[in-house]
Parts: C-alpha cells; structure tokens; sequence
C-alpha cells in the first residue's frame, strides 16, 4: 500500500513539473511574439504619426512665409506705381485699398504716413487719419528697413495686430504706406494644421517668446516655450508633460523671427492603438487559457495512464514473487506430502492388519479385546485425518500449476464418461451425454472440473446402485457453460440437500465414502469462480447444475 | 491376484490381510519381478503402486496390458490426488485407490473390477 502510494506522490510530482516546464515553454514563446509585434506595431504608427506632423508642419510654414512675401510684395507694387499725392486723396487711397484687396486677401485697413510719421490718409474700420506714428516703433524700423512686417501689437486701436509696412522717397522726401494683416486669417492656417481633434495646439512665437498668432486669449502673453536656437527647416522633438506624452514639430519663420509650434497629444492620436493592444491581450488571455486546459488535460491523461502502467508493474512484480514464494511453498508441501503419505498407507495397513488378527478366536476372548480392538479403530480413523491434512497439502500445492487454458467442456465430460462408462455398465447403469454440440470454450483448469465431475458422477453412480439412468449435459449460458448431471436415483429429502455440500456428511454406509466428495468438489468449482448448486426431489431422481463463466480459474491469493 | 508395491511393509501387510479374506494373492516388490510373473502364470487382477523405482507403476501397467490383455487393474496411488490415477484409467487401467487405502474400498473395487473380467469373457 506505501509503496502504492509512494508510486502516486512521485507521479504527481512529477506531473506537476512537467505542467509547468510545458506551461512555460509554451507560454514564452506567446508572451515574446506578443510583446514585439504590438512594440514594433505602436512603433510604426508612432513614428508615422510623428513624419505626418512634421510635414504639416513645413507645409504651414512655406505658406505663411509665402502669404507674408505675397502681402509685402503687393504693397510694394502699390506704392511704387502711385504717388503720395495721388493717394494722399482719401478717394482715391479706398480705390487702391479695395483694388488690392481683390489681389491680397486679408487686409484689414491701409493708411499712408508722412515723413513726420503723421498718418496723413487712413481707410479702415477705426478713426485713425492724423494719429503721430513718429515714436512707434515699426516707424523707426520701416525708415531703416524700407520693407517692414511687424510683430503683434495693441496699437492706437488697443486690438491685437501686425502691419506691413513700406516705404518710398519721392522727390527726394520719404513717406510710408501701411497695411494691417487680419491675424484671424492666419489663425486660420495654423488651425488646419491640428491632425486630431483635440489633444492637440498651434501657435506662433516672437524670438522673446510673447504669442504672436494662437487659437485662444493667450496672445501677446509671454510663453513659458524654451525658446530653441535658430535652425533650419522642420524640428520634432517628443515632450512629457502632465504624464502626457506631446509630439511637438517647430519651424522658424518670417526671416527668423516667428516661431511655429505644432503640439499634438500622441495619447489623443494613439487612441486606436488600445484597440490593438487589447486585441493583442485579449489573443494572449485566450491562448494562454487554452495553453493551461491543454497542458492540465495532456499530462492528466498522460499521468493517469504512465502511473497505471507503473501500477500494474509493481503488482505483475509483486504477484510474480508471490507466486515464486507460492511455487517453492507448493514443492515442499508436496514433497512433505509423498515422504508422510507412504508410511502413514504402512500405519493404515498395520492397523487393519492388527484389527484383522484380532477377530481371531483365542483373542478375541481376551480381557482386553474390545481395548485393542477400539485402538485399531483410532489409528485407523487418525490415520484418515492425516490423509486429509495431506490430501489439503497436495491440494495446495497443485493450486499453483493451475493450468489456465481453453477447456472444451463436451471434451472434459467425454473423459469423464470413458472413465466411469465401465463402472456404470457394470451396474447397468446407461451414461448418457446430451452435449451442445457448439459449445464456447473455457479458460479454466480442465484436470480439476475434471475431478468435480466424476466425483459427482461416481455419487450418482452409488446413488442409482442398479439400473439407471445418467444424463450428462451441456449448455451454453451467458458466454459461459452450465452442465446438468441428472440421475434417476432415489432422490433426496430438503434436509439432506442442505447439508451435501458440508465435509464430512455422507450418506453412504461407514467405511464406503469419506464424505469429503461433494464438498472437495464444491470449494473447487467456488474456487474457479463457478457455482454448484443441487435439485432433486424424493423419489425422481437428483440434478447437480455446475455454472461456469467465461473465464474461470482461481486467483492466487495469500 | 497379483499385488506390486515397492515397499515391503505395506505389502506384506495388506497381502496378508486379502490372505486373510480369502483372496489368492502373489506379491511383488517391483515392476519387473511383476512382468516376469505375468509371462509365467496368467492373473484376473493386479493391484500396481503407480510411485515405484525402477518401472513406475504406469509403465508396469502398459506392459502388463501387453501380456496378458484381459488382466484388470486397480491403480493405487500415493500422491492424494487423481491426476496419476486418471491416467492410468486412460491406459486401460480398470479405476484406483488413493492410498492411504481403505481395504473395504479396495475390495469393493478389485471385486467390481473381477466382475468385469467375468462379464467381459462372458460375453465372448
């Protein structure tokens, strides 16, 4: 039993290091295809995100570049093919403001300046004709410069604005003409370039970092941008902030001046990714769901089925001692049983030899005959139990050569009744057979059905004493064999049915049977697994029905 | 009659007692002294030992059989079991006696067994 369970432990161990040496072999390889493919996925979309918004990014840049060359070349045109005096006229400075606004979109009022920086003429929303420019900065800058485009400012008009503005010397005296630039127009611009739909900001800078251009209240207040050195052409760069992670692509423009800040919110943008990784982690949980019953089931059933094997080894070992041990017992036994048998046959003899002499005349006068004739008796009857202690022995030994062949019944019975045939015709006595003919055989051992059988026939024999009948049959029944041995006998009372099959019980008269016949017989078809069973009734006769299965030997037990 | 077992005091002893009963019985210590008598002298039984040196009983029988064929035969069998004598019964033997013997019942058989001879001769 220890060594049962022993067996189990370790195979249990031994499951549970293979459930999980597999679980990871399987699980490793999931975990690596997994994890790269959504990095190298995530990646990808990253990085394209990141090229998108920089080419945006430069695409705005070229345009607000171009739209402020454009505007400042237009002005140019327009000064230097009109004179001061033409467009002094208020007339006809709203002719040219409205002619060229037709060219150049987004010009929100035209004024024209004297040397003195006095606004001489203005057309436009606000009252500014007369207004003193000559402080202003963009004033000294455009007398500098000729061309001008100024950074956002409040101005008179206390709105946020730039101007483009550009001089002329005529005859020898300079005068400007001024445009202001609608910034909402450029606004504009900025916020086509936003990729998502939020998470995401567009903005100019001035080089002191104040918002020029921005979607919301924050212009002309300083920004907290670090402002990054002069460069060329289109900068990305990923910034944290917030536990937000920004892709962030900067241009400078405007001859260096502006600074263009595309922000977009790559959590914003990645939004489809969780579709992805949750997909990925969805095909993970169900792979590895399934990993886990397969691998349980697998080695369970494998397990199950190595122990079983090793289970049975262990028994084939354990029976195959045993019956080592049993083949060793059986040969000393019989051995024991021949050296005994011999001279307790002498003794017997001996005995009956003394009780013979003592039915002489002259002894039997004798004081002490009916002494020594009592003692001849005793030895003989012991001798009897000595037979039977030995008869046991024998039987004991001959249980381990129990031949376990394919038995023909209808065979063992033809024996049967060449053996006993003579003995009943010699009684007159008819021994019929009644055989199925097609009868399944039997694993069993033939030699001891054998002796169950004329056991019982020589009873029916003894029973019939003259003139009879003796019926011997076979059967098939539920794969196996039932035999009837019938006799026309005398019969037999309840009483006596019951007690047969008990040792030692006989019918026959002191000296003719042992009384062990029926029940030797009895134990030995019990022992193969049979039964045997009597019916008979006063008068007609007795059947003894002999129910063999299929298989039908005895197990070897101790 | 013709008695044949190998050990002398039973025998003796169980030829004296079919003496005793009024049996006319020779007996003999092995399978060939058995032989040699059945060439000389014509029996109605024998009763043979099957465990002896030299012949064993089972081949005492055969040639026996050989000799005289109407000769019946009781084995008596020393293993306690029947295998011996059931194959004796195979090789004509008439039946047999497991010894330790009762003399009752080896009577009734050897008696069964000269009926048979008798029956048999009749019948021819």
């Amino acid at each position: 039993m220890t060594k049962e369970k022993d067996l189990h432990g370790y195979y249990t161990g031994l499951r549970t290091k293979f459930t999980v040496i597999i679980f990871f072999i399987a699980f490793i390889p999931l975990m690596l295809l997994g994890g790269t493919t959504y990095y190298y996925y995530s990646t990808t979309v990253k990085e394209k995100i990141k090229n998108e918004l920089k080419l945006i990014t430069k695409n705005r840049k070229d345009t607000i570049d171009l739209f402020l060359n454009d505007r400042a070349n237009c002005l140019s045109v327009l000064a230097y093919t009109h004179s001061f005096d033409f467009l002094e006229k208020k007339e006809n400075l709203l002719n040219s403001f409205h002619l060229s606004k037709r060219v150049c979109s987004a010009f929100q009022d035209m004024g024209i300046i004297n040397n003195d920086g006095e606004q001489v003429a203005y057309v436009g929303p606000y009252h500014l004709t007369g207004k003193q420019y000559g402080t202003a900065e963009w004033f000294q800058e455009v007398m500098e410069k000729d061309v001008y485009i100024s950074d956002v400012f409040l101005g008179f008009r206390q709105v946020p604005h730039f101007i483009i503005a550009v001089k002329r010397i005529e005859n020898g005296k300079p005068w400007i003409l001024r445009v202001t630039i609608d910034i909402n127009r450029i606004n504009h611009f900025m916020s086509t370039a936003l990729l998502g739909k939020g998470g995401s900001d567009a903005y100019i800078l001035s080089r002191e970092g104040i918002y020029q251009i921005s979607g919301d209240d924050r212009i002309l207040t300083k920004s907290d941008f670090e402002m990054p050195p002069v460069f060329q052409g289109i900068k990305g760069k990923e910034k944290h902030y917030g536990g937000k992670t920004v892709l962030c692509a900067k241009a400078w423009l405007k001859n260096n001046e502006w600074l263009m800040v595309i922000e977009q919110d790559l959590e914003h943008e990645l939004g489809p990714m969780v579709h992805v990784k949750n997909t990925v982690f969805l095909i993970f949980i169900v792979s590895s769901l399934i990993i886990v019953i397969s691998t349980m089931l697998i080695t369970k059933r494998v397990f199950a089925r190595l122990e079983k094997i090793a289970l049975e080894k262990l028994q084939l070992r354990e029976q195959l001692v045993r019956s080592d041990r049993l083949a060793a017992i059986g040969k000393l036994a019989s051995g024991i049983a021949h050296e005994i048998n011999n001279p307790l046959a002498v003794i017997a003899e001996k005995a009956g030899w003394m009780g013979d002499l003592l039915t002489e005349e002259d002894v039997k006068n004798s004081p002490n005959y009916s002494e020594l004739f009592k003692s001849t008796q005793d030895i003989k009857k012991h001798v009897q139990r000595g037979k039977k202690v030995i008869s046991r022995l024998m039987g004991f030994a001959r249980k381990d050569d129990v031949a376990q062949k394919d038995v023909d019944i209808n065979f063992v019975l033809d024996e049967t009744h060449d053996f006993l045939n003579k003995k009943a015709m010699f009684k007159n006595i008819a021994l019929m057979k009644e055989f199925q003919p097609d009868l399944p055989s039997i694993v069993t051992d033939g030699a001891q059905l054998q002796q169950v059988f004329i056991n019982i026939v020589n009873n029916a024999i003894d029973a019939i004493n003259k003139d009879g009948v003796i019926r011997l049959i076979t059967k098939a029944q539920d794969g196996g064999v039932l035999v009837s041995i019938a006799d026309t006998g005398p019969g037999m009372p309840e009483k006596i049915q019951k007690k047969i099959f008990d040792p030692f019980f006989t019918t026959k008269a002191v000296g003719q049977g042992t009384g062990l016949g029926l029940s030797t017989s009895y134990s030995i078809v019990e022992n193969l697994g049979g039964r045997l069973t009597v019916e008979s009734e006063v008068g007609k006769g007795t059947i003894f029905h002999i129910t063999l299965p299929p298989t039908c030997f005895q197990e070897t037990e101790v | 009659m013709l008695l044949v077992d190998d050990e002398d005091d039973f025998r003796t002893t169980l030829a004296n007692r079919l003496k005793l009963r009024k049996i006319d019985i020779t007996d003999v210590a092995s399978g060939s002294e058995a032989i040699e008598l059945v060439r000389q002298k014509s029996f109605d039984v024998a009763i043979i030992d099957v465990k002896m040196p030299g012949i064993d009983g089972i081949e005492t029988l055969k040639q026996i059989k050989q000799l005289q064929p109407d000769i019946e035969i009781v084995m008596l069998t020393g293993h306690a079991s029947i295998e011996s004598g059931m194959e004796a019964m195979k090789l004509g033997a008439y039946d047999y006696v497991m010894k330790p013997c009762d003399i009752d019942e080896l009577l009734i058989k050897t008696g069964e067994a000269y009926q048979n001879k008798l029956l048999k001769e009749k019948e021819k």
